[in-house]
C-alpha cells in the first residue's frame, strides 16, 4: 500500500487522467483509483474513503457534479476533498461546481505543476482542519 | 321622399283641385302660349254662334258689322298665331281679346243690337282678358266692352229710347265684375301655381341631393369594403405568424389563417368564443388580467408561452399583446400576434450543446498537450537539449495560441446567444492594467517594442469582472504590441475623466501601422480584419476587438478608437468608475476562483 493522502481520480480521457495522476505523485500522494465515469467514481470513493476526489465535470454515467453532491450528502465521507476539473470556462459553470460543494473548481487546460501545488494545498488543509 | 310626401299634402292637392272656370283659367293662365288656344275656342265659339242664324228670326239686321265682325274674328285668329310666341310679351297678347270684344260689338250691333242673342259672347273675351295678369287688361278692356256695348247705338241712336239704359250700365258693369273675380282667380291659382313650381323645384333640388348623398354613401361604402378586404387579405396573408383579435371581453373577432395553421383551431370554431376557453391557453390566459392592465396602459406587451397542439406537441411561441383603440382612443379589445419559436428555440439549443461539445472536445486534448510538454520541460532526470527545448517552446506557444481562438469563439458564442455573463464586484483596475502590461512584456520585448505603463497614483475601482476587464486589457495590449514595429512604443494609461459620473479610462497607444479611416466603423465585428493587418502579415482572426467591445458592453462602458495610417492608434476602453470599497471587503478575486482564474 501506497503511504500518505489517497487520491481517486476521474476523467474519461485516459491521458488527462495519466497527467492528473502526475501531478498528484507529484503533490507526494498516491492514486487510489483512477476511473473513466463518475458512477465508478463514486463506487471508488464509498470503496476507499479517499483524502481527495479530483473529478471531470462531464463525464459518463454521473457527472462530476452529481458525485460531489452524493459526496457531500453522505456524512460518512464528508470530509473528503473534492476538486472538480472542467474545460468549460464561463462563470455559471463554476458557480454550479461551488455550489454543489466543491473545495475547488479548476479549468482545463490545467498546468500539472499548479495542479500539484493546488492538490497539496487542499490535502494540507484538510490535515490542518 | 318627404318632399314628395310634402308636394302631395291635402294642400298641395288644393292647389290642383278647382272648379270648372278655374280649370279653364288655370289652363290658359298657366301657359304663356295659351293666346292661340283661347283665340281657337273664341273662334269656335263664334262660328258655332253663326248657326244661330238659322233659328226663325235671328238675321242680320246690318249686313256690313256682321261681315265685319267676321273679318276682325279671322284677324284676331290669325294674329293669335303670330303672337303665340314665347319671346311675346303678354301685353301685346292681350290685343287678341280686344280684337274679340270689338268683333262681339260689331256682330251684335248688325243683329239686333241691345236685344241681340250674341250678347253672351262677349263673356269669353272678357274672361280671356281677366286671365291675363295685372289690373291693366282690365282697366282698357272695360272702355273697349264699354265701346262694344255702345256700338248698336251708333247704327240705331233710338234703341237708347227704348229704356235700354239699364242694359248698357249694368252688363259693362256685371261682365267688369266677372273680368274682376276671374283675374282675381287666376291671380290667386298663378300665386299657387308658383308655390307648386316652387315646392317641385325645391322637392327635384332635394332628390338631386339626396341621390348625390346616397352615391357618396355608396361610395364610401365601397371604399371601406375595399378596404377592409385588403385589410382581411393581408392579415390572412401573414401564414407564418397567429393574429387573433379580441373585444374588451376576450371574445374572439379576428382568427388570421396563420392561427389556424399554428393553433390547429379552424377560424369557425375560434370566432366568437372567448380566448379564455380555448384548450391549451391556460398559462397564457391566467396571468391574462395582469398582463392586459399593463397592454392597457399602453405597452405592448410580450410574452413566452408553451402551447400543447391537439396532436400533444408542445410549440415555443412569443407573444405580443397590443391594445386595440376606438376613435375616442379607449380600449376597444386586444391583438394577439403570435410567432412560433420552436425552430429557433431548437435551434439555439443545438447550438449550445455544439459550443459545449466543441468547448470540450477542443480543450481536452489541448490540456493534454500543453500538460504533458510542461511535463518534458520540467523532467530534472533527462532535460532537454537546448535545441528540443526551442521545439518544445514552440509547440507549447502555439498550442497556447490553438488554445485562445478556441476560448475566443467560445465567448463570442456565448456574447452571440445572449449567454455571456459577468460577475460583478469591485476591481481595481491599477492590477489588471499592471498584469496585462506584465503578460504582454515578454512578447514586446522580442519583438523590440517599448512597453510602459504610465504611474497612476490612485487605484481606480469599477464594479465589474476582473477576468473579463483582464481579457479586455490584454486583448487592446497585446493588439497594440502585435500591430507595431520593432523600434516602437506602446503607452499604456488609466486614468478617469473627473466628471460627476466620474469614469475610468484605460488607453493604449502605440505607434504602429494604423487603421484605414474607413475601416474604423467595421473594427469591432466579428473576424474583420484591418487592410493594414492583412498587408503585413499580422496573425489573427478578428475577434479580439469585438470580444473587448462586447466586455466592455456589459460592463456599460465602451471602446473608442483614434488612428492614423502610419502613425499609430490609440484605443480608449471606457467604464463608469465607483467608490473604493470599505476596508476589509476584498476588491481582488474570490477565493475559490483567484488560484484557477487566469490559470492557462
Amino acid at each position: 500500500m501506497a503511504e500518505g493522502p489517497v487520491v481517486v481520480i476521474a476523467d474519461d480521457d485516459a491521458d488527462i487522467r495519466h497527467l492528473v495522476g502526475v501531478a498528484v505523485q507529484r503533490a507526494g500522494a498516491s492514486v487510489g483509483a483512477s476511473v473513466s465515469d463518475g458512477a465508478a467514481a463514486w463506487q471508488a470513493i464509498l470503496d476507499i474513503g479517499p483524502d481527495l476526489a479530483i473529478l471531470d465535470v462531464a463525464m459518463p454515467r454521473m457527472s462530476g457534479l452529481q458525485v460531489c453532491r452524493a459526496v457531500r450528502a453522505d456524512p460518512a465521507i464528508a470530509g473528503t476533498r473534492v476538486l472538480l476539473l472542467s474545460a468549460a470556462v464561463h462563470t455559471t459553470a463554476i458557480e454550479a461546481g461551488l455550489a454543489a460543494g466543491a473545495d475547488l473548481y479548476s479549468h482545463k487546460p490545467f498546468s500539472p505543476r499548479s495542479l500539484a501545488m493546488q492538490i497539496r494545498n487542499l490535502l494540507t488543509a484538510q490535515v490542518n482542519s | 321622399m318627404a318632399i314628395a310626401e310634402a308636394v302631395r299634402s291635402p294642400r298641395g292637392i288644393a292647389a290642383h283641385r278647382s272648379d270648372s272656370v278655374s280649370s279653364f283659367v288655370r289652363h290658359f293662365a298657366s301657359d304663356p302660349n295659351s293666346v292661340l288656344e283661347r283665340q281657337l275656342c273664341m273662334a269656335s265659339t263664334y262660328l258655332l254662334s253663326q248657326l244661330l242664324f238659322l233659328i226663325p228670326g235671328v238675321s242680320a239686321i246690318y249686313l256690313k258689322p256682321v261681315l265685319a265682325a267676321g273679318a276682325l274674328m279671322v284677324a284676331a285668329t290669325v294674329g293669335a298665331y303670330f303672337l303665340r310666341a314665347p319671346a311675346v310679351p303678354h301685353r301685346v297678347a292681350m290685343v287678341i281679346p280686344l280684337v274679340d270684344i270689338l268683333s262681339v260689338g260689331l256682330l251684335r250691333a248688325g243683329t239686333g243690337g241691345v236685344g241681340s242673342i250674341f250678347t253672351f259672347m262677349l263673356v269669353l273675351p272678357v274672361i280671356s282678358l281677366g286671365v291675363e295678369p295685372g289690373r291693366l287688361p282690365m282697366l282698357i278692356g272695360g272702355p273697349v266692352t264699354i265701346a262694344a256695348l255702345l256700338l248698336p247705338v251708333a247704327y240705331d241712336p233710338a234703341q237708347l229710347g227704348d229704356g235700354q239704359w239699364s242694359r248698357i250700365i249694368f252688363g259693362p258693369i256685371i261682365l267688369g265684375l266677372t273680368c274682376l273675380s276671374v283675374n282675381e282667380l287666376a291671380r290667386r291659382l298663378r300665386s299657387r301655381v308658383r308655390a307648386v313650381q316652387r315646392l317641385r323645384r325645391e322637392q327635384e333640388r332635394l332628390l338631386a341631393e339626396a341621390r348625390d348623398h346616397a352615391d357618396a354613401s355608396a361610395a364610401a361604402s365601397a371604399l371601406l369594403r375595399e378596404s377592409t378586404n385588403e385589410l382581411v387579405s393581408v392579415i390572412d396573408a401573414v401564414t407564418e405568424q397567429a393574429i387573433v383579435g379580441t373585444d374588451r371581453t376576450g371574445r374572439v373577432d379576428v382568427f388570421n389563417t396563420g392561427a389556424q395553421k399554428m393553433l390547429g383551431v379552424a377560424a369557425h370554431d375560434a370566432i366568437g368564443r372567448s380566448i379564455a376557453r380555448f384548450d391549451g391557453f391556460d398559462e397564457l390566459t391566467d396571468s391574462l388580467q395582469t398582463f392586459l392592465t399593463e397592454v392597457r396602459s399602453g405597452d405592448p406587451q410580450v410574452r413566452d408561452w408553451t402551447y400543447t397542439t391537439r396532436d400533444g406537441s408542445e410549440l415555443s411561441i412569443k407573444v405580443a399583446v397590443t391594445a386595440r383603440r376606438d376613435a375616442a382612443g379607449d380600449v376597444d379589445g386586444f391583438l394577439f400576434v403570435a410567432t412560433d419559436v420552436t425552430a429557433d428555440r431548437e435551434q439555439a439549443r443545438m447550438k449550445d450543446q455544439f459550443v459545449n461539445l466543441i468547448s470540450h472536445e477542443l480543450r481536452t486534448p489541448l490540456s493534454s498537450i500543453l500538460g504533458y510538454l510542461e511535463l518534458l520541460e520540467d523532467d530534472e532526470e533527462t532535460p532537454l537539449t537546448p535545441e528540443q527545448a526551442q521545439y518544445v517552446g514552440t509547440i507549447e506557444r502555439n498550442a497556447n495560441r490553438l488554445l485562445r481562438l478556441v476560448s475566443d469563439l467560445l465567448f463570442t458564442a456565448q456574447v452571440e446567444s445572449g449567454r455571456f455573463q459577468i460577475q460583478e464586484q469591485a476591481v481595481d483596475l491599477q492590477t489588471v492594467v499592471a498584469a496585462s502590461v506584465e503578460s504582454a512584456s515578454p512578447v514586446a520585448a522580442g519583438r523590440g517594442v517599448t512597453l510602459r505603463m504610465a504611474a497612476c497614483d490612485e487605484p481606480v475601482f469599477v464594479c465589474g469582472d476582473p477576468m473579463r476587464l483582464g481579457q479586455a486589457v490584454d486583448n487592446l495590449v497585446s493588439n497594440a504590441v502585435k500591430f507595431t514595429p520593432s523600434g516602437g512604443r506602446v503607452a499604456v494609461t488609466l486614468g478617469t475623466d473627473g466628471g460627476d459620473d466620474a469614469r475610468a479610462l484605460i488607453s493604449v497607444s502605440d505607434t504602429g501601422v494604423g487603421i484605414p479611416a474607413d475601416e474604423v466603423d467595421r473594427l469591432f465585428s466579428r473576424f474583420f480584419r484591418a487592410s493594414t493587418a492583412s498587408a503585413n502579415a499580422i496573425p489573427g482572426v478578428g475577434l479580439g476587438l469585438s470580444i473587448t467591445r462586447a466586455i466592455a458592453v456589459a460592463h456599460r462602458g465602451q471602446v473608442r478608437v483614434a488612428s492614423t495610417v502610419g502613425a499609430g492608434t490609440t484605443f480608449t476602453l471606457d467604464i463608469p468608475q465607483v467608490a473604493a470599497p470599505q476596508a476589509g471587503v476584498p476588491a481582488g478575486l474570490p477565493a475559490a476562483l483567484s488560484a484557477t482564474a487566469r490559470a492557462g
